[in-house]
């Protein structure tokens, strides 16, 4: 009963445009006040203590970090070097925009920066080429989602605080996922290009020769390249905790980009701290109300009731999820990714759990669902985005990017169905460890 | 001159200090690590003194959020209501938000006293963690601030078109000029 007006009233105050954490936090204040032998300190002391949290520190970090070398120029060097290696390839300007933006989640904690930066580029240069301004936008926008797939991630982060997973363990779980992503999109724009020939061959391009230019070039990313290396090889070989490794990433991306590529200057960084803090602040405020929201669902057994009502109508792995991803596509379609999280994660993990989805498995899941919804129409951050950087027609846009969302739909159900896609690394890592 | 001075707070207050602290913060966190492997010794408070401002970055972020509209909403459902039907819901929408801000002020103030009371410090200095726990009463104190400004302006300017009506910052109005054009 409690349950149902915590749910009912919540999902009134979001329709009516209450923001989400507010809507949140009023509607467990008010199942609180329905509740016999609670009082209301407790939700106010968890504002504070579902927070109080390191690793979440990191949040902050790689956003800020993610900001300073999305603008100093990092992403136009990356498809500089991408252009070396895949200029040739029929589809070759499509697959150099895919790859940096796999590079460039590498780097960053989020996507929407990577969609600007290759977007304003990259478009125009398709559509200069012959490709179609439609299937050029789509490509762009499909390719920012892997931003937050690949690590480091904030919603790795954000997943990993709401079920109680090491930010590490979801680190090493999202390689290979992001990767698989990058490459059916990669394999669907070489088939599509093959079809038209949009041919490669790019005007920079001389081939394997080298050159002192080309040299240069490579050398000139060598910075930018090393970012990952320096995160996730520093992450996974325990030299530093990811807190640790994305104050390091700040740090770094402030040097490279201010005193190296000298692309923004000293002066530029108050803004980038401000902006980057206003936008974390924005989806913590969620997070914040969420703990008292998880205590109210755990004493009124709502995960409980929700896990014996779903196997109660089938205990088919298979069917359980394909209907929880099918409720994420639609919940990502319509509600911020980190909101989503922190809102569905205590309800869903413990239905999954109870069929033997592990958590680290389960949060993959989620991930690359609730990113496929940055690009699903009607809304879709990354499609508005791509329509303004591209000076793309919305409507022709939702349209074109349809084959693109079912291509990562697909490779959605292999990350679904095939566990080891999310927890083969982190068991040969073990093994690595154990043997060495 | 006091006018001049409570625009500049309108606009800056909160921008600087976030600036500050998260810089403080980065810095911290990474002092910490050079200190690990360069000194071979580490601040037993770095951690905890990075959460606190962590903390503070968030309900200050907060509070700014609403001067400039930027909470995370679902808005395609209103987008559909007519112009009018838009104007109330947004009105009624902040004045919620006005008075769940006050909720957590009486209950965080009690929550302070009380942390008072039982003199409770943080674990690694002694620092009152009172500090910590005021961070979500002023958050929500300056958000009812900012709330109440942006009331007052959108009533003020209730007939304007709805782009500018939607678009109004807390400040607009308020201490900026202030006149009826």
């Amino acid at each position: 009963m409690i349950g149902l007006l915590l749910f009912v009233s919540f999902g009134i105050l979001v329709i009516i445009g209450i923001p989400i954490g507010v809507s949140l936090g009023i509607s467990t204040v008010l199942a609180i006040l329905f509740m016999p032998g609670l009082n209301l300190d407790f939700f106010v002391r968890g504002l504070i203590t579902g927070l109080d949290s390191f690793p979440l520190i990191a949040a902050l970090f790689f956003t800020i970090a993610g900001n300073i070398m999305g603008r100093g120029g990092i992403s136009r060097r990356l498809l500089r070097l991408a252009e070396y290696f895949f200029g040739r390839m029929t589809g070759g300007l499509g697959v150099i925009s895919i790859v940096a933006c796999m590079m460039f989640a590498a780097i960053s904690g989020t996507g929407s920066a990577t969609v600007a930066a290759i977007g304003s580029i990259m478009i125009p240069t398709m559509t200069a080429r012959g490709y179609d301004k439609n299937f050029a936008g789509s490509l762009v926008a499909s390719a920012g989602t892997i931003g937050a797939m690949i690590p480091p991630s904030v919603l790795m982060i954000i997943y990993a605080i709401s079920s109680g997973v090491s930010v590490t363990a979801m680190f090493i779980a999202g390689v290979l996922p992001g990767i698989l992503v990058g490459l059916f999109l990669i394999a669907y724009c070489c088939y599509i290009a093959g079809k038209n020939n949009y041919r490669g061959g790019a005007a920079e391009d001389d081939g394997l020769k080298v050159s002192p230019k080309k040299f240069k070039d490579i050398l000139d990313t060598f910075w930018a390249v090393s970012v990952p290396v320096i995160i996730l090889g520093g992450i996974y070989s325990g030299i530093f905790t990811p807190t640790e490794a994305a104050a390091v990433a700040v740090v770094y991306g402030t040097l490279v980009s201010v005193f190296i590529y000298r692309e923004i200057r000293l002066r530029d960084l108050p803004p980038i701290f401000l902006e980057s803090s206003l936008l974390v602040a924005c989806v913590l405020i969620i997070l914040g109300s969420s703990s008292g929201f998880g205590r109210v669902l755990t004493l009124e057994r709502v995960p409980t009731s929700i896990a014996a009502f779903i196997t109660g109508i089938t205990t088919n792995k298979i069917l359980i999820l394909l209907f929880v991803n099918i409720l994420l596509l639609i919940v990502g379609t319509f509600m911020e990714s980190a909101a989503a999280i922190i809102i569905l994660t205590p309800i869903l993990l413990p239905v999954v759990t109870s069929i033997g989805i592990g958590p680290v498995h389960f949060g993959m899941i989620m991930i690359v669902n609730l990113c496929i919804g940055f690009v699903t129409p009607p809304l879709g951050a990354n499609l508005f985005m791509t329509a303004q950087v591209g000076r793309l027609k919305f409507d022709e846009l939702a349209r074109s990017i349809l084959p693109w969302i079912i291509v990562m739909i697909l490779a959605l159900m292999i990350i679904t169905y095939v566990p080891q896609v999310s927890t083969g690394l982190s068991s040969l890592l073990n093994a690595l460890k154990r043997s060495g | 001159m006091p006018k001049r001075f409570l625009g500049w707070l309108d606009k800056n207050l909160e921008p600087v200090l976030l600036v500050v602290s998260s810089i403080a913060m980065t810095a911290i966190v990474f002092i910490q690590v050079v200190m690990r492997y360069v000194f071979n010794s580490a601040f037993p408070w770095a951690e905890e003194i990075a959460r606190y401002l962590f903390i503070w970055i968030i309900y200050l972020g907060i509070s700014y959020s609403c001067r400039t509209r930027r909470h995370v909403r679902v808005t395609f459902v209103i987008n559909r209501f007519n112009e009018t039907a838009r104007r109330v819901i947004i009105l009624f929408g902040d004045l919620l938000f006005f008075i769940y801000c006050l909720f957590i002020v009486i209950y965080g103030v009690r929550l302070n006293i009380n942390t008072h009371k039982l003199q409770q410090y943080a674990m690694s200095i002694r620092l009152p963690l009172v500090f910590l726990y005021s961070s979500v009463v002023v958050g929500a104190f300056l958000s009812a601030v900012r709330l109440v400004q942006n009331m007052a302006n959108k009533i003020r300017s209730w007939n304007a078109p709805m782009e500018t009506f939607e678009r109004l910052e807390a400040g607009d109005y308020l201490f900026m000029g202030g006149d009826d054009s």
